[in-house]
Order: C-alpha cells, then structure tokens, then sequence
C-alpha cells in the first residue's frame, strides 16, 4: 500500500514538474525570453541640446548651460520618506516642495522623476557621492535651455514648453518624447526644427539594481543649428530702457532689406520661468490683466490714427483726386451729415495745402481730403502698403489688423457703409485696425522709395544666409513718396510741426505723429518716422498704449534713442 | 567488517552533485566565488560524518532513536533561545552554523519507527502521541521562522500512518482537525510569510515585493528555453535580478543555462536517484530499519519536489532547499548522511 501510494505520488509530481517545466520552457519560452531582456535591457536617453540664439553680431541671447538635478527611480526607492527627509536637509528644500515635485513629475514606477533642479556643481558631486549607495537617487547632468539676459529680447525668443498632448502625437516621428521641450512662441517657435538637437540614446544592460552592467550601443546626440538674428543687443538693450514701464513697442528697421535691428514689446516676460519647476510665475503670465506674453509688434492690433493721413494722401496723389497744392480750410470743425467732425485743433487751422495738413496733422483738412478721394482708392492703396495683411514676419502668431470695406461691414455689422464712415478712415479712425509692424513697413516703404520689404528677425543660421526676402517694387509714384518724406520732415523740423520734441541735432529726420482714440480710455500714442532724411536708412516706430495725446511721449523717446542709435553706430564704424 | 556500498547511488550523487557545483558557480559568479569551494569542503565533511554512519550501521542508529530525537529538540530549543539577531535557525561556531532542523529531519523518522512501530492504532486518540512528536518540534522551527522546513516534518508523520495502515478514517479525522487548525496557524505568520502565501495565489499583485521573486523564478526558467543560454549566460542570476538564487533558488539558474533539456536531464537523474533509493530500502529484510528508510526517502523526495515546485511557481515560496544543488552546510551533510544511511543499511543487509 505504501509503496503503491509513493511510487504514484513520485510519478504525478514528477509528470506535473516536467510538464511545468514544459510550459515555461518550450511554450512560454519566447515570452520569459523577451520578459528577461526587458529585465536588463534599457534605453537611456542622451538628450539633444538647442543651437543658440545670438544678435547680429553673434552675441549670444539664448545659450544653454550644464545643470545638475536629482532624479528619483520611484521603483527603487523602498522608504520614500525617509529619503525625501535625507534630500531635503541636504538640499535646504522643504520636504513638501520635494514631495510635491515628485508627485507632479511622476510617470510610471521604471521612469525616473525630477524632484530637483540647478543644483551647484560643488554640491552636486558632494551628493553624487554621497547618495552613491542610496538606491534609487541618482544625481544627474542635464543640458538647460538658458536666456542670460531674462526678460530682454523676450517677446523675439519666445520660451519653452512641455509636449502638449496632441504635439506630442504629432511630432513622434520627429523624435519628441514625453517629456520633450519644444519652442512655444517667437524664434524658438518659429525656428524650431533648425534649433531642436537631436536627443542620442545608449542601449545598456543593468542589473537588478539599476546599475550600468555594459554599453551595447551609442547613438550620439546632436545640436541644434544655431540661429543668428537681425537684432543689435546693444539698441535693443537701449530702445527696452527707453520704453521703461510703459505698455507699448518699439522697432527699428533697416527699410532696404526689412531686418529688424530692434524689437521691443512691453511688458515682458523672463524665459528661464518656463523651464523652473514652479508654475506660480508661469500661470501669473499666463492670466496677467496686461498679457505680458503678448508680442505687441506683430499681435497687437490698434486704431492707427493720423499716421493713416499719409495713406490717403497717397490715395489722392496717385488717384488724381487731389494734387499736393489742393487746398482745404480747416475752421476747426467739419459738418457732414448733420455730425460735427473735429480738428484736435479748436480754433482750426485755416487755410492749407496737403504738406501743410500733414505737418500740422490736420483732421479737417483729410476729412474733406478723404471724401474727395473716396474709400475705394484709400483701401486701395491702404493694401498696396500692406496694411490689413500679414507681413510674413518669421515669428509666430502674426496678426492681421483689419481693413475695413462696405462688404466687410455689411457683412459682420450688417450695415451699410456711410460717408461717415470714409470721414473716420480718411484720419485713421472707425473701424481700421493695424499692427505696429504692419506701420513699420508702410513707413519704410515710403523711406526706401517704393519698396516693399519682408521685416525679418532672422538673419542666418548656423552660418547660412537666409538672405530671401526680395522687396517688392510698389506702383506708387516717386514724387508721391518724396512728398511724403517731405511731409514728414516738416513734422520734425518745421516750427509749426506736431513732432518737434524728436527733432535731433545734426540729422535731419523725418515723422509721423499720431493719437489713436480708443474705448480703452487715454488715446494710444504714435510716432513713427525715418532717418536719416536723405538717403534713409532706417524706419522706426514708438507706440505706447494710452499713452496720451499728441505723441509727445513717443516722440521724446524717438529722439533719445535715435541720439543713442547715431553715436553708436559712429562707434561701430 | 565487510564493505558493501550501492555503486549506482554513489554515481547518481556524484553525478548530480557535480552538475550542481559546476551550476553553483555560476549562482555565485558574481556573488562570492568561494561559495563552491566551501561547498565542496561541506561535502568531504558530510562524507566523514556519513563514513562514521556507515561502520556504525542504520541498525544500531536505529537503536538510540529517542536520545538522537531528545537531543535535536534540545537543539532546536538552544538555537530559539540563544540572543542572535535575525531568525534563529543556525547554531553558530564561528567559522561553520549547524541547523538543527536538519537534524530533525533524521531524528524524527528514526523516533517515529523505534518508538511507535508496534503500537496499534485502533483509537483515534492513539494516534495522538506520534502526531505530538512531529507537532513539538514542527512549532520550535516554526518559530525560528522556518515555515518550510516546519511543514516538512508532517510528510514523515503520514508516510509513517500509511506503513501502518491505520484506518483512513481515523487518518482524516485528524487532517481535519490540521485543516481547522490553518487559520491559526495563519494567525501567528510572521508577514512576509503571509504575504508569500498570498502572491503565491496571485504573483502579481506585488511584482516588487515577494511576488518579485516568484516572476523572476518563472522569467528564468522560462527563458531558458529549450537549449539555454549557455553556462555562465544566464542573465536572470548573473545579473542577480533572481533572490536568492545560490541557494533556494538554485535552480531556475540551471534552468536558465541550459534549457529544458537541462533541467529535464537533472529531473531525471532525481528520478533515477529516488528509485534505486526506494529499490535499496524494500530489499531491507528489517523491518524497522526499511521502514525508516522510506520514511527517510520520503522526505527527500517531498524536499525535491517542493523546491522544484516553489521555483516554478506551482507552490508557494516555502524555502526549501534542493538537495545537492542548493548551496548550505547543514543539508549537504544531512543529505550526504541520508545516503550513508541507506548505504549502512545496505551493508547490513
């Protein structure tokens, strides 16, 4: 009985035994095998690093640097708590922030999660060492995107920012991962498959431990192109003091060739913010009443004001409507359609010509100037000089302003067009909306002598000239355009001109000023010109949002930094 | 004094021990290289052991059953008593550790079939005695902890009801009364026993903590697959994402290297080893003396199967060693003994 027991007992557990081993082995053995690999194969990756942003003289505005940050593996760390404690003392962090930060970062149990960033080199070799024998903590390298000059140059670089979602699904195949930072507005954005390095890998074989056992392969990473801009630091350093805390703009363009030498939006934004755990800073921008992340030279849109007036003396010099001696009397009101239209002058200003309406900015005279002339031919030529369209800028997000036409009011206000309305557009007002690089080129283009210019802001990268942006000759009259320079000349320097305060020693300029009514309360400020009067060469644009009347605080600030502009450039030469 | 050894058991024990060395070098390569040479002096140690059993004969063991029985619980209460950190399972002496529970795993059958061969087993309450003299020492490992080697002991304990033919009846009335008794043993589990009966019953519901060890096992053996990765190949142990792998889990490491070829080879040659035990033990004319042999046998067997079973995820993870594979002192030279007793045996014979 015993024996028959045993000897069947032994049979059928060994019969299980070599069975199981059967099923593990020849039916399951694929699977344990790639289970096995798995194991001990991983893919590190070597991220790639970001070519550099620098000036038009190669001074470098976006760079990166070497940083050191603690990662946690959460699969190897047993007592999490006890390990937090340990960091946190020896960081100076408080444990909550570390715990905070992982829990925000954390992932999957096999992928490691920053709990710490921009630790001091000294201390990140004393804690290498020192947690060398703490599972799980692991002190690492990393390549940081960073804007030495903060808040300068913001709004023309852009910032970083986290895959989102759906980026993600789409830029898979390009190389992005989860984790990936990708240029979310200005040259960053805009330039990004030329600036993003690509991220490396190395396969390696680890023990239970996470321990590197053996390098199996090495894919390296590379760098970015770099991108060098048209800007010069040292005038956008200057043009972002001048405008000080003002919500505003300021540009300065080479009106041959469009590159922009200086690009200023205010208020402004710091990039390093974005690439910082915390995410109070980020969100202050994100919800600002004063839309710091705004680039007001391309996506603001505004009411333009007199500058409008050189539009529709163009529309009349080009039409025939009207000659440069057509003369219209300003008694300081215009009655039409049983309203009272006014001059920014009370008591009128009589008597004038078109170059003397322009010089005074008189509201009266283009109120008759622009009904003579009719809406057609303004729009008209309001489109020949680009405004209601996109520059082509290479930054992101570029507005389009707004040109109004009967059908477009028709059509959104559903109502016809009045005469009322060619009244307000002939001075730049009612329904027209501009950006201030769309005026900045318009301007130039009366500077260069007909030519339409693609503003830039990149000039090469990595080297390579991308030199493409062929102005386009305008079908607009030399004498109409020298009129206007003359025009504008005459705002400066002429004694009865609206833009004396910019008057400069010893160059002579030309300018436009303009106070731009708006719902938002004190009128937005212009003043817009050229310089030098003969053979210019650069056209400029100052804008201050409610910055009151007349122009009189943009025009201050054109005249110190074209003073400043002068000295260096006879420096630089 | 005649010499009258089995030669094909020797063979089969060399054989399976040599394999299990070449085997334990590979556990250990990247562990401690010594681990096979101190495991090769345990086994000249266990031969010496096994040669004074050998001239001193099973019979005459046999003989002083009750003061070898009193001396291992003895032991088995010194170890639980003597203030080392950790569990108690070893009997320290600087530079080797005795467990007394291997001893046991002698001493009880021995007690069992000198003490209670010629009783009768009529009522159930006679059965009580011999269920007390596993149970005693059954709770002393227990509490070392040793769960593995306590359950061990009730393999003996019914393989002895068996040659004694008891009543079946009466047999199940007290397996009934162990069964009531689990959730008490349950009870007084030390956690991280609970919770390797518990991912026994479902492996991933901790792949980190104790159902880890159960997955590697099976990803180890599994990805041997038919041929192995070859001798010193096997990434699951030299990469020590395999617990334990020197000793309990010693053989997913072979199973890793050498495939299912390997491991069913080394299955085989147990198989063959068990049944020339068994052939040996029922050519014993005495009966006290064959009796204990099963009973010997039996445990044997059960530890084979057991580890076996625990490594491929069949059984929970008791820590059971395999005989002559897994490397540890006291269950070589208890294992090397076991065979000099059958070998005593067969000389007397």
């Amino acid at each position: 009985m015993f024996n028959k027991v045993y000897k069947s007992g032994v049979l059928i557990a060994f019969l299980i035994l070599i069975s199981r081993l059967f099923y593990l082995q020849v039916v399951k053995g694929a699977y344990f095998y790639d289970l096995s690999i798995n194991n001990y194969l991983r893919i590190l990756p070597l991220p790639g690093f970001r070519g550099n942003i620098l000036d038009r003289y190669g001074r470098e505005i976006a760079g990166n640097k070497l940083s050191f940050c603690i990662q946690i593996l959460p699969d190897k760390v047993k007592d999490k708590k006890s390990v937090f404690g340990m960091l946190s003392q020896d960081l100076g962090l408080d444990i909550n922030v570390l715990q905070e930060n992982y829990k925000k970062g954390f992932r999957a149990v096999f992928q490691p999660v920053k709990v710490a960033e921009d630790i001091p080199k000294d201390k990140a070799i004393y804690l290498k060492e020192k947690y060398r024998q703490v599972p799980g903590v692991m002190v690492e390298e990393e390549v940081k995107r960073v804007y030495p000059y903060e808040n300068l140059c913001s709004h023309v670089l852009g910032y970083l920012g986290q895959l989102s979602q759906q980026e993600l699904m789409e830029l898979k195949p390009y190389g992005y991962r989860f984790h990936s930072l990708i240029g979310k507005s200005g040259i960053e954005k805009f330039y990004e498959p030329y600036l993003k390095g690509n991220d490396g890998g190395m396969l390696v074989k680890v023990d239970n431990q996470g321990r590197i056992k053996d390098i199996l392969g090495k894919q390296s990473p590379t760098r970015g192109l770099d991108v060098y801009l048209t800007l010069d630091l040292d005038l956008q350093k200057k043009a972002e003091q001048i405008l000080g805390e003002e919500r505003g703009c300021i540009m300065v363009m080479d009106v041959h060739t469009g590159e922009l030498l200086v690009m200023v939006s205010h208020p402004n934004f710091d990039p390093n913010v974005f690439l910082e755990l915390d995410e109070s800073k980020i969100s202050h921008y994100l919800s600002s009443w004063d839309h710091p992340l705004y680039n007001r030279c391309i996506q603001g849109i505004y009411p333009l004001g007199s500058i409008f007036k050189l539009v529709t003396a163009t529309a009349g010099l080009e039409s025939g409507a009207l000659s440069s001696t057509t003369r219209f009397k300003c008694p300081g009101y215009f009655e039409f359609g049983g309203r009272r239209y006014r001059c920014w002058k009370k008591e009128g200003h009589g008597w004038q010509n078109m170059g003397e309406a322009i010089t005074h900015s008189c509201n009266v005279y283009f109120y008759q100037a622009g009904l003579k002339v009719g809406w057609k031919n303004i729009i008209s030529y309001a489109r020949i000089y680009g405004l209601g369209n996109r520059t082509g800028i290479d930054l992101p997000y570029e507005n389009k302003g707004l040109l109004p036409t009967p059908e477009w009011k028709l059509k959104i206000k559903g109502e016809q067009w009045y005469p009322g309305d060619t009244v307000n557009l002939s001075i730049g007002q009612g329904y027209l909306l501009v950006t201030p690089i769309q005026v900045l080129r318009f301007i130039a283009v009366i500077a260069n002598g007909g030519y339409l210019v693609t503003p830039h802001i990149c000039k090469a990268i990595s080297g390579e000239s991308t030199g493409k942006h062929l102005p386009q000759k305008l079908s607009v009259k030399n004498s109409t355009l020298k009129f206007l320079r003359r025009a504008m000349y005459a705002v400066v320097n002429s004694p009865t001109g609206t833009g004396q305060l910019a008057r400069l020693r010893g160059i002579k300029i030309g300018g436009k000023t303009a106070t731009a009514q708006n719902p938002s309360g004190r009128p937005h400020a212009w003043f817009v010109g050229f310089a030098p009067y003969t053979d210019p060469e650069i056209a400029f644009l100052f804008f201050v949002e409610n910055g009151g009347g007349g122009g009189f605080v943009t025009a201050r600030m054109a005249k110190e930094f074209l003073e400043y502009y002068f000295r260096h450039k006879g420096k630089e030469l | 004094m005649k010499i009258k050894v089995d030669w094909s058991t020797f063979i089969l024990v060399g054989v399976i021990f040599l394999i299990g060395l070449l085997n334990l070098y590979s556990a250990s390569y990247n562990l401690a290289k010594y681990l096979v040479w101190k495991q090769l002096l345990w086994f000249v140690f266990g031969i010496i052991i096994g040669l004074g059993v050998y001239v001193v004969g099973t019979n005459r063991i046999l003989h002083l059953a009750p003061v070898i029985y009193i001396f291992s619980l003895f032991l088995l209460l010194i170890v639980l008593v003597l203030p080392y950190p950790g569990a108690h399972r070893w009997l320290r002496f600087g530079f080797f550790n005795f467990q007394p529970s291997q001893l046991m795993k002698i001493a009880l059958p021995l007690f069992l079939i000198s003490v209670f061969s010629h009783r009768g087993f009529t009522t159930v309450f006679s059965f009580v005695p011999p269920i007390l003299s596993a149970l005693i020492p059954a709770i002393l490992i227990a509490q070392e902890p040793d769960l593995g080697g306590a359950l061990l002991l009730f393999i003996p304990l019914f393989a002895f009801f068996l040659l004694r033919r008891v009543s079946f009846k009466k047999l199940f009335v007290w397996i009934f009364v162990g069964l009531v008794f689990i959730p008490v043993i349950y009870a007084h589990l030390q956690p991280y026993q609970k919770k390797r009966l518990t991912t026994f019953l479902n492996p991933h519901s901790d792949p980190l903590g104790s159902g880890y060890t159960i997955m590697q096992s099976k990803i180890a053996i599994g990805s041997g697959g038919i041929t192995g990765k070859g001798w010193l190949r096997g990434v699951q142990g030299q990469l020590r994402f395999l617990p334990e792998s020197h000793t309990d889990f010693v053989f997913p490491v072979f199973a890793e290297e050498w495939g299912f070829t390997g491991a069913v080879f080394v299955l085989v040659l147990y198989i063959l080893l068990l049944w020339r035990l068994f052939i040996i033990a029922n050519r014993i004319k005495l009966q006290p003396v064959r009796e204990f042999l099963l009973l010997l046998l039996v445990i044997f067997t059960a530890q084979i199967v057991i580890n076996l079973g625990m490594t491929m995820g069949l059984l929970p993870v008791v820590g059971l060693p395999l005989p002559f594979f897994s490397y540890g002192g006291s269950d070589l030279v208890t294992n090397v003994v076991l065979i000099a007793l059958f070998q005593g045996a067969w000389r007397e014979k």
